[in-house]
């Protein structure tokens, strides 16, 4: 989570940065890669006797401490030296040597014998997690005879037939460490041998300004017995987006376009990231300052111009009007409103209807059906009726402006029979059984966006999250169950008297434990979901408000600054750390008002920054330099179709008079084709186009009964110059001259109300109707 | 037990087993080329192997179902009393006995099924027919992927290779006046009115077209135009009426979802669809309880005259050698009668079958245990089988994209089998 920023080195003028920024070596000859980031650079070692500067590592002399000097024609860097008496053993060890070399060199990934079938027989743990279970399947392939002769160095070295090809060479480091560990007598570690417990990389942050730039990055080893080792070259590097950076296997990265991605390293179960922006050209010296509305702006404009990257122009009028109607309420401006607010001289005007829309009811419908999604209310036994319940509470909550770390304590606490209580009560009616391993994945997945799932059935291959986190976690839901009623025939969420969480491994009983933090006593008459409360809304939780700014930032921006909005881990870092960071500080400091929070997002002039692109911020679709165009959601665009056309739909079960958005729980036709979930699982909603979708609009009911329709809002245009009053009431701006000319020629040569019919359905299927732009 | 052909056409093969991609064109080269059609009868749910085409008369009495088992075609093959049609049509199938996996919830074990990989919490796999789709493209205007009636979720569909991928639905088959779902264009507007209406959307499209820096917009336009090539082809609308056939053949079908679908596959394969998937609603195998009646009464009559029709129609039409039917659930049951007289999910064996599109008729692949819960002899995992599939259309199941999260992801993982080759 904790994401620390570093970043040096970029501005003309500074002193150089220098990598790692301290060193330590453990005994003579022990060295460490250091990467200086300036030009000219002569690096010198203070004494001699200690260390020494040998082809781009410190190598370790004899015992001491000294400094490092990175003399660059910008400047000059000091970084000191410690050179302490090697503690390990000499000897190879099979865990911080050996099992290293088979995620370098890509043995144990996904598709070759890490893969949850092996590989040819012989299968490793994904990603060298599991060192233990790897010492058994290396040690049948290696001959304590003759360490040459041993199956793993014959195949890596493709001597014989190997599917996966040539890893390495006889006269490698890697052939020579495993060779020599085998000649050792091929021993696991002792129990008391060091573990690595941090992996570090550096640089975290580096732009590359440029095609083909290079950053080397270094990768450091700490261990429990206190040492530390340079392990640059005994990690694995990947990066998250190959076609902006590629990284070599020695660590080199190298820019390939403009854009950025964060570089994963890893080794035994360890997995760290390092953030890699490349941009087009350094930053000039004429980037203009764009002016800020807010915070929001500070951080977004800041990474722009690092990037040389300058935002588009604010969006007209009559975009922001549409954007923000669609956006807050879910609904198009009328043509009156558009009319006024386009007429509007007024200074502060979008504040103004910013204020206005966030007070409407509709805007906790918004709210109450996406956490409905979210929560999968009304699955199962509740079925729609309780689904009812659930999202009227949310509905009151999101009136109210109930704040979000209450909203989600009524949430976790919820009990109660699901049909005729009054509370969110059917929460916790998920699943089958409804057990406490549910739960737990669903909490932390949507309220601290972190998916410890993978760690229910083995440690994260490349989180920390370890089994004992995931069951510590579920034993918060230990008491939690789900049983039924017997006199009202319907399931209630009950919180027993006792029950436990067991280890699938130790098969013992597990204490409650807060994610990355301490344990937590289960007393019989308390409920314990109190404290988790408790400990999930505080304010220094790292996870709770951080998890849920990046979805409300994700709702208006159209991109998580986090994505997926429910994936958080060191490995998938924010895009822009410090907005993230400085939201959740706002949220929190605000006491977890929501809608001070949207007012926030919606008042930025990010926010109101026109779709177009200029010419630098074409390629950009991280960093917000232009307003991200979406399609509109299911629903949103169901209601603009009934409110363009004035017919409303009909949603069996419901009302007359209810609008897609009020449909709390099941779906139509048109809403389950255009991407309503059927919350099966907690799952983001998928925007891309696909040909049922197109085909509907074509020629499905959705439009084409509402265009037919006696009573529709063509029949208010029979006469008069109606023109201007289509664009307004579809797309919230008057028509072009040519949009006008063609439109009137139509109306001149053809039947007025075929003619309109014409011209509904042409703009219902443009893209500036069907996109929120 | 078992006859003097049956054990020459198992015997016969003993020493085959899984090819190298090499292996694989050399074998299609001297094989005669087929431009291959898919058509996989899916009994989402899980089919019960145990009563049906590995029924295990001698085995347990505590497992065994009131079912009888019948002769077919072939000596020594023995199917469910239920499935008489299909019994008659043995010589034209192979049975493979030793299906096995280890997913035995319906959402895992489908996804496998379907995309020939184990589900990941962060990559979604594209099904089989996707990368199909990816790989060889449509033959014509029609959607190269059918769904019948439509897909569950996302294990059918294009996963990351994106949803210009995904199957096409073609919706319930066996109603009254079936018809494609926004195929035709709407009462009183024909395709001179159309033309008019796409030359203004071109206009209002003009103003934001500038905006999109991605394919998002030519995606879109790639869409209305397929969707127009599609809702005017004759070729289309052919295929899609079903009520074009004979009453005869259709009652031969069965007036069922599976028998009306799988009609409605040969007729859409006949116009070029590449691969199409014949459901009965989701998860409609799915038996955990009172099984028997429901097999012998719905299900089995069902699948048999959908089965074996389809059989002979495409033989008849001479298609049958082109056109790869596979019938298959994503797991089978379990031996065990649970409390409710039905049988659980299984996973650890079950039987498939193929027909057409070259694989051999008549065989029996791999056995079962003395219960048939787990693989006594030759196992077949379905990345195998995927591997067949891609190999049996050209596609190098080797052949590695890139996913949504930049891991390399294999089209298979498995090894075609040759023996189906």
């Amino acid at each position: 989570m904790k994401f620390a920023v570093s970043l040096m080195a970029v501005c003309v003028g500074a002193a150089p940065a220098v990598y790692p920024p301290s060193v330590t070596l453990f005994g003579v000859g022990a060295g460490q890669t250091v990467v200086v980031d300036g030009a000219e650079c002569v690096v010198t070692v203070a004494d001699g006797g200690i260390a020494e500067w040998v082809g781009g590592r410190v190598v370790a002399k004899g015992k001491g401490a000294t400094w490092l000097t990175a003399k660059c024609a910008a400047g000059l860097t000091t970084v000191p030296v410690t050179v302490r008496a090697s503690g390990a053993a000499l000897k190879k060890s099979f865990v911080n040597d050996v099992a290293p070399i088979f995620t370098m060199g890509g043995c144990s990934g996904a598709n070759c014998h890490g893969s949850i079938r092996g590989q040819r027989g012989f299968k490793l743990s994904l990603f060298g997690y599991e060192p233990a279970l790897d010492f058994e399947a290396i040690s049948k392939r290696i001959d304590r005879g003759a360490a040459e002769k041993s199956l793993v160095l014959l195949k890596a070295t493709a001597a014989v037939g190997h599917g996966g090809g040539f890893r390495f060479a006889a006269d490698s480091l890697e052939y020579r460490t495993i060779a020599e560990w085998i000649r050792e007598g091929a021993p696991y570690d002792a129990g008391a041998a060091p573990r690595m417990t941090e992996l570090r990389v550096y640089p975290q942050e580096q732009i590359l300004v440029g095609k083909d730039a290079t950053q080397q990055l270094v990768a450091v080893g700490y261990y429990s017995d206190g040492s530390v080792r340079d392990v640059t070259q005994l990690v694995q590097y990947s990066s998250n987006n190959p076609d902006v950076v590629q990284v070599g296997k020695n660590g080199q990265a190298r820019a390939l376009q403009t854009g950025e991605t964060a570089v994963m390293v890893r080794t035994m179960g360890k997995a760290v990231a390092a953030r890699i922006l490349v941009a087009g050209s350094r930053a000039d010296a004429g980037y203009a300052r764009v002016p800020r509305n807010n915070f929001i702006d500070e951080h977004v404009f800041a990474k722009l111009q690092k990037l040389n990257i300058r935002p588009s122009a604010v969006s007209g009028d009559s975009e922001f009007l549409r954007r923000v109607y669609l956006d807050v309420v879910g609904k198009l401006p009328s043509e009156e409103e558009a009319r006024a607010f386009l007429a509007s001289k007024e200074a502060n005007k979008r504040a103004a209807v910013v204020d206005r829309l966030l007070a409407q009811p509709e805007f906790a419908e918004v709210w109450a059906l996406k956490m409905a999604e979210l929560t999968r209310a009304g699955t199962r036994e509740a079925g729609a009726k309780g689904g009812r319940i659930v999202y009227e509470w949310l509905r009151r909550a999101f009136a109210e402006n109930r704040p979000y770390d209450q909203l989600v304590t009524g949430l976790v606490l919820s009990q109660g029979a699901h049909l005729f209580g009054k509370g969110p009560s059917s929460f916790y009616n998920i699943s089958f059984d409804s057990n406490a391993a549910d739960h737990a994945t669903n909490i932390s997945q949507i309220f601290l966006g972190v998916r410890i799932e993978c760690a229910k059935c083995h440690n994260h291959p490349w989180e920390k999250w370890t089994q004992d986190d995931f069951y510590g976690f579920a034993a918060f839901f230990a008491r939690v169950g789900v049983k039924e009623v017997y006199e009202n025939d319907e399931n209630a969420t009950v919180y027993n008297e006792e029950g436990v969480v067991t280890h699938p491994k130790t098969k013992k009983a597990v204490t409650p434990k807060y994610l990355d933090g301490g344990v937590e006593a289960d007393e019989q008459d308390k409920d314990i979901r109190e404290a988790l409360a408790r400990w999930m809304t505080r304010a220094d939780n790292p996870f709770f408000a951080r998890a849920f700014v990046n979805r409300v930032w994700k709702q208006y921006l159209g991109r998580g600054l986090v994505e997926e909005v429910d994936d958080f881990r060191v490995t998938n870092p924010p895009t822009n750390p410090a907005l993230l960071d400085a939201l959740a500080a706002d949220f929190v400091r605000n006491k977890f008002d929501i809608r001070r929070l949207v007012r926030t997002i919606l008042l930025s002039r990010t926010y109101q920054l026109s779709a177009e692109p200029n010419e630098t911020n074409r390629g950009d679709v991280l960093n917000y330099s232009r307003f991200g165009m979406r399609r509109l959601g299911a629903e949103t665009l169901t209601d603009a179709i009934a409110q363009v056309t004035g017919v409303p739909d009909k949603f069996a079960g419901y009302p007359p008079g209810t609008r897609a958005m009020q449909v709390y729980a099941g779906a139509n036709y048109m809403l389950s084709t255009f991407g309503r979930l059927n919350r099966d699982i907690i799952c983001e909603r998928d925007a891309q186009p696909d040909i049922a979708q197109t085909m509907h609009l074509i020629s499905g009911e959705t439009i084409q009964k509402k265009l037919a329709s006696d009573g529709n809002v063509i029949s208010q245009w029979m006469t008069g110059d109606v023109v201007d009053s289509v664009f307004l009431r579809t797309l919230t701006r008057f028509p072009t001259a040519a949009e006008r000319a063609a439109l009137d020629a139509a109306l001149a040569g053809g039947e007025r109300r075929a003619v309109l019919q014409d011209a509904l359905w042409a703009i219902l299927n443009s893209k500036e109707f069907l996109y929120n732009h | 037990m078992m006859d003097r052909r049956s054990y020459l056409r198992m015997g016969s093969i003993a020493a085959l087993g899984s090819l190298s991609w090499s292996d694989v064109l050399r074998l299609r080269a001297a094989a005669p080329a087929r431009d291959l059609s898919i058509i996989h009868l899916f009994l989402a749910g899980g089919l019960s192997h145990l009563d049906t085409f590995d029924m295990k008369l001698n085995g347990d009495a505590k497992y065994r179902g009131p079912f009888k088992a019948i002769s077919t075609s072939v000596a020594g093959l023995q199917v469910c009393e239920h499935l008489p049609l299909t019994a008659k049509r043995a010589d034209k199938y192979t049975v493979i006995r030793s299906m096995t996996h280890k997913q035995s919830a319906h959402g895992a074990a489908q996804t496998l099924w379907l995309s020939g990989h184990d589900a990941l919490p962060t990559v979604l796999a594209p099904a089989i027919g996707s990368v199909v789709m990816k790989e060889l493209g449509p033959r014509n205007e029609l959607p190269g992927y059918v769904f019948v009636p439509q897909p569950r979720g996302n294990n059918a569909r294009a996963g990351f290779l994106g949803p210009r991928f995904n199957p096409f639905s073609a919706g319930e088959v066996n109603v009254a006046k079936y018809a494609v779902r926004d195929m035709d264009l709407p009462m009183g507007v024909d395709w001179a009115r159309v033309e008019r209406r796409r030359g203004l959307q071109a206009l209002v499209d003009e103003k934001i077209r500038r905006y999109d820096t991605t394919d998002t917009f030519e995606t879109l336009d790639a869409y209305y135009q397929s969707a127009f090539d599609l809702m005017k082809s004759p070729l289309a609308k052919k295929a899609f009426d079903v009520g074009q056939e004979p009453e005869k053949l259709r009652e031969r079908y069965g007036r069922t979802s599976m028998g009306q679908g799988c009609l409605l596959a040969r007729r859409l394969v006949e116009a070029g669809v590449r691969f199409v998937t014949v459901a009965r609603g989701d998860n409609a195998w799915d038996h955990h309880g009172n099984i028997f009646p429901t097999l012998a009464n719905d299900f089995l009559p069902e699948l048999d005259k959908a089965f074996a029709t389809l059989l002979d129609d495409l033989g008849e039409r001479g298609m049958l050698d082109s056109t790869l039917v596979i019938v298959s659930g994503e797991f089978g049951r379990t031996a065990e009668i649970n409390v409710n007289a039905g049988r659980d999910h299984w996973p650890n064996c079950y039987s498939l079958v193929l027909a057409g599109g070259g694989v051999p008729g008549g065989l029996v692949w791999g056995a079962s245990d003395a219960d048939g819960m787990y693989v006594k002899e030759r196992p077949v995992e379905i990345p195998d089988l995927a591997a067949t599939i891609f190999a049996k259309l050209g596609i190098d199941p080797r052949k590695e994209y890139v996913s949504n999260i930049g891991r390399p992801f294999r089209v298979a993982d498995g090894k075609a089998l040759e023996f189906l080759l």
